[in-house]
Formats: C-alpha cells, structure tokens, sequence
C-alpha cells in the first residue's frame, strides 16, 4: 500500500494491524492449548510474551512518510487545543517571543540593507577603493595626476576611476536650487558597468579643458525637466557657468553611494581650466578612487602594483608626495559602511541578548506548566507513547508558540524598521533601503526554529523523562521532579538577569557618554545662531565684486531687526575641517615635512558673532581686506604646539594657498580660544584663521547670531538676499544647535536603540522573575500556611519570599557583572568620557536591576503574605 | 525467560526475517516459531520488536505482504521477499560472513 493511501484509508490499516497481531496471539494461544495448558493459562502466557499490544500497535504505526504527516497534524491539531485552553499562558509568551524576533528582525533588516546587500553594480565584488598610505596614516583622498599615473601605470586593473562630491547650484530652470553632484573621471559609470537611460556618458575628452557637459539623475530629469526627452544637448547654468545635458541616468541609479543622493554628475574639464588648474596640481589630493580588478587577480597583488607606483612617485616628487608608504586597498563596499560596521553589529549583538532572554522566559513558562502537565504526560507514556513521540509531540506545541509569535514578531519588525528610519541619521549609508525583504524574511524563518528548540528543548526532555509512572502515583505537589523543575527556572532567571546587566551596562554606559557629549562646551556659544550657505555665481560677479557683495550683505543684515550680529566662514566648525601645512618664519623645513594644521576663512566679526574668546591681540575687521598687509589669528592649540614658551602675536607664518604668486607671509595678530572637532570628541587640533576678505572665495557660510529666536529670522534672511539678488538660493538652513545635534546623530542612534532594546529586556528579565516567583509561591501556598499556623508574621512571610527573588538577582548581577567586563570593551570607541569599566556606572545598573527585581518580587510575596493559612491547609 | 537465552544481536534481526521469508510466503506468527527452531531456542526473540520490524522491512519495499487463507482455514497476513530484498539479505549475508570471519580471526590470532 502506498503511503497516501495509508493516509486516507486509516480505518482499513487500523483494521488490518489489528488482524494481524490477533492472529498471532491465537495462533501461539492455539498452540499452548495443543501442548494441554488450560485455555486461560494459554490465554495468559501468550499475552505476557507478547507483550504491551498498544505499544507495538504504536511501533508499526510510525513507519513510513504517512505516519509522519498523520502525527504532524494530529500534534498541530492538539497543540492548537493546548494553547487555546491557557489563552493567559499562550499571550504572555506569543508576546514575549514576538518582541525578541521584532527586535531581532527589524535590526537584521538594517543590517542587511546595510551590510550586506551587494553594492548595486555589475559584478561588485570586483569593486575596490584605493587609498593612499601616507607618513603613518591614510589618506582617503589622491590628487588627479597621481590617479593619472596609476591609471596609466598599473597592471591590475580593468579600470579605475576617481570622483569628487561636490554641491551645485542650478539656475534658470524655476527657481534656483543648490544641488549635490559629484565631479568624475569620464569612464567612471563604464567601469559601474551603467549606461545612461537618455543619451551618451562621457567621453575622453570630457577630462580635457573646453567641454562642459552634464549628466541628471533620473530624479532631476523628472522634477525640473519634465521628464522631457529632447533635453539631451540642451544648455544649464551651474554655477553660473554654461552647461551641456549629455544624457539622464537610469531611475534608481545612485553614485557615489554616500548620504546625499548626487543630482548631477560633471566630468573634469572645468577644473582642467585656467592658469594653474586644479587638475595640474600634484599636491591638490581630493579624489576618491574606485577600481575594478581585473579577474583573478588578488587584492594583495593589486595592492603590490600600486604600491609600486605610489613609492616611484614619492621619489619622483618628494615636495608633494615625499611621505608616501605604499597603497591600502578595500573592497568598495568595506569602504562605504565601515565607518557603521561594528555599532550594527552590536545592535545586533544587543537584539540577539534580547531574544535568549524571552527564550529563556517561554521556556520557564513552559517549564511551570509541564510541572501541571506531568500527569498528563504520564498516561499519556502508560498508553504506550514512546518518549521521542512525547517529545515530538511537545516540540510540536513549541514551534506553534514560535510561529505566532514570528508571526506578530514580523509585524513589529515591520513597523519598527519605519520607527528606526525614522531614528537612522543620514550618516549611515544606504539606510534609506532598509525594509523586510526575503532575506530578512528567511532570517525570521530561521528564528522560528532556533528559538523553538532554545526555549523548546529543555522543557520537552524535563517533561519527558521516563519514570513518569510516579507522577501518576504522586499529587504532583512536592514531588522531585518539581524540584528538578524549581532548579532549572532558578538558572535560566539568573541567566536572564545577568543578559540584562550586561544590555542596562552596554546602554548606560552609552548614554553617560552621550551626556558627557552634550555637555562639553564647544568652544563657542551655539545658542541663537542661525547659519545658511550659498553660492555667488562666477559669471555675473568679478573677483573683484565678491569682496563688495559680503560686505554689502553683512551690513544689511546687522541691520535687520532682532539680529545681534553677523558673520562669515568656510568651513563651519565640525564639519571635516580643511587642513593646509604651513611654514614657520626662520623654521625653513622641506615641503612634505611642513607641519599641517586647520584651515578656516572667517569674515570680520567671526568671533565675536560665535562668541569665541580673543585671548590676545585683535580679531579681524573690515580694514583686513587684499590691499592690507595679510594676517592670520591661531588658536589656543595651534600656540601651545608650535610657539611654546614665546609670544606667537607678532610671528609670521606662510602657508600653500595664495592668491596666485607666491605665497605671502601672515602676521599673527591674535590667539583666540580652541573650538572642539566634528562630533565634539576628543581635544580641539591646532587651527588658524584668515581674513575671508584677503582670499574670498565664491560661496560663503553665513552666521547670524539673534536677539531672539533665530528660526523668525529665516524669512528676514531670505528677503534681504532676493532684494541683493533674485538668482542665488540658499541651502543649509539651519540653527547652530540643529547642526551640532546632526553632527552627533550617529551617537544618539547607538544610544537610543541600545537604551531601547536594554529596556526591553529589562522588562523581559522582570516578568521572569515574576513568573518563577509566583509560581514558587503558589506551589508553597501549602507550606506558607503551615509556617503561618506556626506563628510566623505575615512581614517574615513577604520578606521570605522576597529574599528568595533577591537571591536569584544578586546571583544574576554577579554573574552580569563579569559578562559586562567582558563585553563593554567592544564599546570602547563608541564611548567618550568614560571607561568601559566605570564602577559608577555598574554600580547604579546593579541598582536599578535590584529594585526592579524587588518590585517583581513584591507583588507575589503579597500575595503570599495574604494566605489564610486555614484555606492553604485544606487545600490539596 | 531463560537468562542465557541472547537477545537477537540488533541489526541481525532484519536479516534473519528475510531470510526466513526467502523461504517461501510466511506470516508473523510462522516466522517467530520458525526462528526459535531454527536456532534451537538459543534466540529469545523479542516478540515485541518483530511486528514493527515487518512493518519497517515491507515500507522499504524488501518485504511484500499480503492476506491468504492459512492451512486452518484463517485469514492471514503473509510476507514474502521481492527482487529488493533478495538483493538486500545477500549483501546482508556477506556483510555478516565478512564481521564473523574477522571476529573468528580474531579470536584465533589472540589464542
């Protein structure tokens, strides 16, 4: 007979089985009765060698793949009864499950949009960025005619392409916008292996002075175009320079991969123009570069190639590149996230903490109800289920529990990915893709299963163990095998407690870095400050007309009401600062030894708007403009580095950047008080200031510091740059403390989920010890009422049962502690101002831990105290 | 149950049912008596193991069973071997010459 039809013809094979055994006990029966036993002396032996008939029944059953599905769906059916009968019992642990898979899930979900999605290129594993190793460091940046020398040079490539981000300014289609683009080597999207959707790319000579041509994002063709399929070959002003479309990329088509999606894509040529173009300069490194390696050979080799080229050029131009080591190579996408790698992954870490905790919680659910369920088992043994078909049986009820709660797990994961969106700062890249797709779907397939056997297995072999006849015998109350019971959910709440510790240790520690962050004075007042950037467009202003246009415009914004004071700079503080080197008068060193220091460009009245403290001598003024003899202001670090034990005010320093001609030498005129780096950490790094005025640049970072709020003056601000002039738009619009708390948005992400997903389990690790708390209590009830009848007071009652709880705690923390130790490392840099084993913070985690434990404890141990110990002794 | 009667060595019992159905058609109870004469009582079998065993060695298509009317005029279940078990039992039969020779090489080498 064939298994299918086994399985519909149930009643026939039951049948049949039946024969066939009957058979053989009358035949044997049969047989005693011709050697002249009595009939029922026959009837005895034959039955006792035969032995359990329902047991063998049983045995024969289980061959073959019907008896598999038939057993499943009985087990599903009667597990479904289970959970229906304790409605109470299946939701705490349907939701329990479902918080530690929701967390899991929705993390997972940012980690593999993050982490692990291939970049969306052809063949990416082929993609690798190339950075240059310079003195001790690296340095993420490479100047175009050493890329154009290992582009030429290297035998390990396929291709290699080098592209700088870069903000432009649209004009002429609708209002004017400021967009971010990026500037690229003209086979860089050929070496992505993408085409445009609309016209051709770039060609060679796109990196030659005289072509301006522009690529859109599919986006921009929509929004500003039209959608227009004739814009191919048309003209834009960026910049206020004259631009030809060459093509429109395809939708959904992003370069570089970072966290502002680039609009437009430029090819070099513009920065190939003029006198001392950039692209001539050996010493301007601002290219990021990407290659393709060329099949099978190896990162090392490539890494080997290059190196050689890059040790060539530092002797070839000791000014420039003197202090070259060689190249490092990364895979491109280790390149873009792996700035965020390690804070997911702990997240990650933190989640799957999260999980053991609500396994460990079902598990000592099912624990206490296997402890009523034990008779159960027990006839169900008596007639004749083998232990594997018990613990089949079991197993089956907790892969339901896990179902469910995957089930509504994945629903809050989905609504929590939205949640985290939303909490995920722009700096983590790729995070806008964040969403549950089939990989993660396969993720919380797998949880079903792992979590069923962590939360499922021990309870199934405990339930099953043989020797279950004396259940059958015994009350069920104050039997060992509670005891057994009683002993395994003691482990698994101090297990929890101490997975707690280690999540509440992991998140304090986060936030009191986070506070010591938020606390650290800046260098400068940030209150009040409103700051915005824009563009002036080269074409319609002469050098000679920028310097008369910031100061026109200042002026008229010192006098708009409810304005304090105004100002200009570039770049703003913590953004990543320009580093320049200069030389010290009567220090003469060789170029690439020169010291390298912050660079900033502040208009007059910077430091006063910002309210950063002159120390000594003056600021800069209106008269610091091109026909002043130039000067500088330092910082506090920049004089204690370079000018210890003498005056520096007076001194003179030269550096790089000139106005074309040789540089000049800058007096010091002032010192002025440090001003923190990018996210606030670690101690400021020397700097100094020129007067924007003596080296004007065409865009500018304004600072308007308010009488009141700085938010009302934005409309005031806008209105007075129409009135100057209608074309140029302003983009940055932000207060000061807006843009500081976006410069520690990264921080405050790690801190708020790790908070969360510690809270989380707190509350898990709560409602464990709850459970096994008033579980104890109420399988006591008995024994309470003896001590009561014996005198005891009902406060030695609450503290007995509560010191019981503590006890589990204490043993909890202990062993927290130690994991705590063990685990904070990873944090290390994460934190700021306190040491991955700061005692404070352990100390007020133990406390917090105990007093969450004590409220658990109490609500049972009232209970306790309320037993009327004539009803607890009648009862049985 | 006599205690120097030995257990049917695990393994051996799947071996020794095919052989006894190789015999000709046989039902359960036949090959339970069959087996003790056979062996002259030695083996005790375990009459309990026997009928899942059928069951087990007829799903994996050694055995085919069905229902005839016996000598006594009975309904009964009979097994008998087809070409797969007949291939089964021999390569369980050599592998079972091959452990007893080494095991009796052994036992000589060791004397």
């Amino acid at each position: 007979m064939r298994w299918y039809q086994q399985l519909f013809r149930r009643e026939r094979t039951e049948k049949r089985l039946d024969a066939e055994l009957r058979f053989h006990l009358e035949q044997q029966i049969a047989d005693y009765v011709a050697t002249g036993m009595t009939p029922e002396e026959a009837r005895r032996r034959a039955r006792l060698e035969f032995g359990g008939l329902e047991q063998m029944k049983e045995e024969c059953r289980d061959v073959g793949v019907a008896r598999f599905i038939e057993t499943l769906i009985q087990d599903v059916r009667y597990g479904l009864r289970q959970l229906r009968r304790n409605p109470g019992f299946t939701a705490v642990a349907v939701v329990t499950l479902a918080l530690g898979i929701g967390a899991n899930t929705a993390m997972f979900s940012v980690i593999d949009a993050v982490l692990l999605r291939p970049l969306p290129f052809a063949h990416p594993s082929q993609l690798v960025s190339v950075q240059q190793r310079v003195g001790h460091g690296v340095s993420s940046s490479v100047s175009y005619p050493n890329f154009l020398d290992w582009r030429s040079q290297n035998h390990v490539f396929s291709s290699i392409a080098a592209y700088w981000e870069s903000d432009f300014t649209l004009t002429g289609v609708g209002q004017p916008v400021h967009l971010p683009g990026a500037i690229v080597t003209w086979d860089t999207f050929r070496l992505l292996g993408e085409r445009p959707a609309l016209g051709r790319g770039f060609l060679p000579q796109d990196e030659q002075a005289g072509s301006h041509d522009v690529l859109l994002s599919h986006r921009l063709w929509q929004s500003r175009f039209g959608s227009n399929p004739k814009v191919v070959g048309h003209a834009i002003a960026l910049n206020g320079k004259s631009y030809t479309i060459r093509g429109v990329m395809p939708a959904g088509f992003q370069f570089p991969i970072s966290a502002e999606t680039a609009e437009l894509w430029t090819a070099l040529a513009p920065d190939a123009e003029g006198k001392s173009p950039m692209t001539a300069d050996r010493g301007a490194a601002l290219f990021s570069v990407i290659a393709r390696l060329k099949p099978g050979v190896t990162m090392s080799q490539a890494e080997a190639d290059i190196g050689v080229i890059s040790r060539r050029l530092a002797k070839e131009y000791p000014n420039t590149d003197g202090d070259f080591k060689g190249v490092i190579l990364q895979p491109e996408l280790r390149q873009i996230v792996g700035s965020v790698q390690l804070a997911l992954l702990i997240l990650l870490g933190a989640t799957g903490f999260v999980l053991l905790i609500a396994c460990a919680n079902v598990a000592s659910l099912l624990l206490g109800r296997g402890a009523s369920r034990n008779k159960e088992m027990a006839i169900r043994v008596a007639l004749g289920a083998g232990r594997r078909r018990v613990v089949r049986q079991l197993l089956t009820e907790t892969l339901l529990l896990s179902f469910l709660g995957t089930g509504l797990g994945l629903l809050l994961a989905v609504w929590g990915t939205r949640v985290l969106l939303r909490l995920t700062p722009v700096t983590i890249p790729r995070s806008s893709q964040v969403g549950v797709d089939g990989l993660v779907l396969l993720f919380a397939i797998a949880l079903v299963f792992v979590t069923a056997v962590l939360f499922g297995a021990a309870p199934a072999l405990q339930l099953s163990k043989p020797g279950l006849g004396e259940a059958l015998k015994e009350a069920g109350r104050s039997s060992s095998d509670a005891g057994r019971h009683r002993r395994l959910r003691n482990c698994l709440v101090i297990g929890e407690t101490a997975a707690a510790f280690s999540l509440l240790a992991g998140a304090a520690l986060l936030i009191a870095s986070y506070l010591a962050l938020q606390r650290t004075d800046p260098g400068f007042n940030p209150h009040q400050l409103l700051t915005f950037t824009f563009q002036l467009p080269r074409t319609r202003y002469s050098r000679a007309q920028w310097v008369s246009f910031y100061t026109r415009l200042l002026a008229r914004l010192r006098q708009t009401p409810g304005v304090r004071s105004a100002s200009g700079v570039v770049p703003l503080p913590e953004t990543d600062r320009w580093r320049l080197s200069f030389e010290i008068e009567g220090h003469p060193v060789a170029s690439a030894m020169q010291p390298v220091a912050g660079f900033v460009m502040a208009s007059p009245g910077y430091f006063h708007t910002m309210g950063i403290p002159i120390l000594q001598g003056r600021g800069f003024t209106e008269a610091d403009d091109e026909k002043a003899p130039p000067v500088t202001v330092i910082s506090q670090a920049f004089a204690r580095r370079y000018f210890p034990n003498e005056d520096p005010v007076g001194r003179r320093i030269r550096t790089r950047a000139s106005m074309g001609g040789a540089p000049p030498w800058l007096e010091i005129v002032g010192i002025v008080g440090d001003v923190k780096d990018r996210g606030l950490a670690g101690t400021p790094g020397p700097v100094y200031y020129v007067p924007y005025n003596q080296l004007p640049l065409t865009t500018l970072t304004l600072i308007v510091r308010a009488k009141g709020n700085p938010r009302a003056l934005v409309s005031l601000v806008r209105s007075e740059m129409v009135s100057m002039d209608p074309n140029i738009s302003l983009y940055r619009i932000e207060t000061m403390e807006q843009y500081l708390a976006s410069s520690s948005a990264q921080a405050r992400f790690n801190t708020i989920l790790l908070g969360i997903f510690a809270s989380l389990a707190l509350l898990l690790a709560a409602v464990g010890l709850y459970g096994v708390v008033s579980y104890s209590v109420s399988q006591r009830t008995h024994e309470i009422g003896i001590r009561m009848a014996l005198g005891a007071k009902r406060r030695e009652v609450l503290g007995f049962v509560i010191r019981q709880g503590l006890k589990l705690t204490v043993a909890g923390i202990i062993i927290g502690i130690a994991g705590a130790l063990g685990l904070t490392r990873f944090l290390s840099s994460m934190l700021y101002g306190v040491k991955p084993t700061d005692p404070l913070t352990f100390i007020a985690v133990s406390l917090i831990l105990t007093g969450v434990a004590l409220l658990a404890c109490y609500i049972p141990a009232r209970r306790a105290a309320k037993v009327d110990p004539m009803v607890a002794l009648r009862h049985e | 149950m006599g205690e120097e009667r030995a257990e049917v060595l695990k393994g051996t019992l799947d071996m020794l049912i095919l052989k006894i159905a190789a015999l000709g058609p046989i039902h359960g109870y036949g090959i339970a008596q069959r087996m003790q004469q056979i062996s002259r009582d030695f083996f005790q079998l375990q009459q309990g193991s026997l009928y899942p065993a059928l069951h087990r060695l007829a799903d994996r298509g050694w055995l085919k069973a069905e229902w005839r009317v016996t000598e006594t005029g009975r309904e009964g279940k009979f097994y008998s071997l087809t070409p797969k078990g007949r291939k089964q039992l021999e390569s369980e039969i050599e592998n079972w010459e091959r452990l007893t020779g080494a095991v009796a090489l052994i036992l000589q080498t060791a004397e």
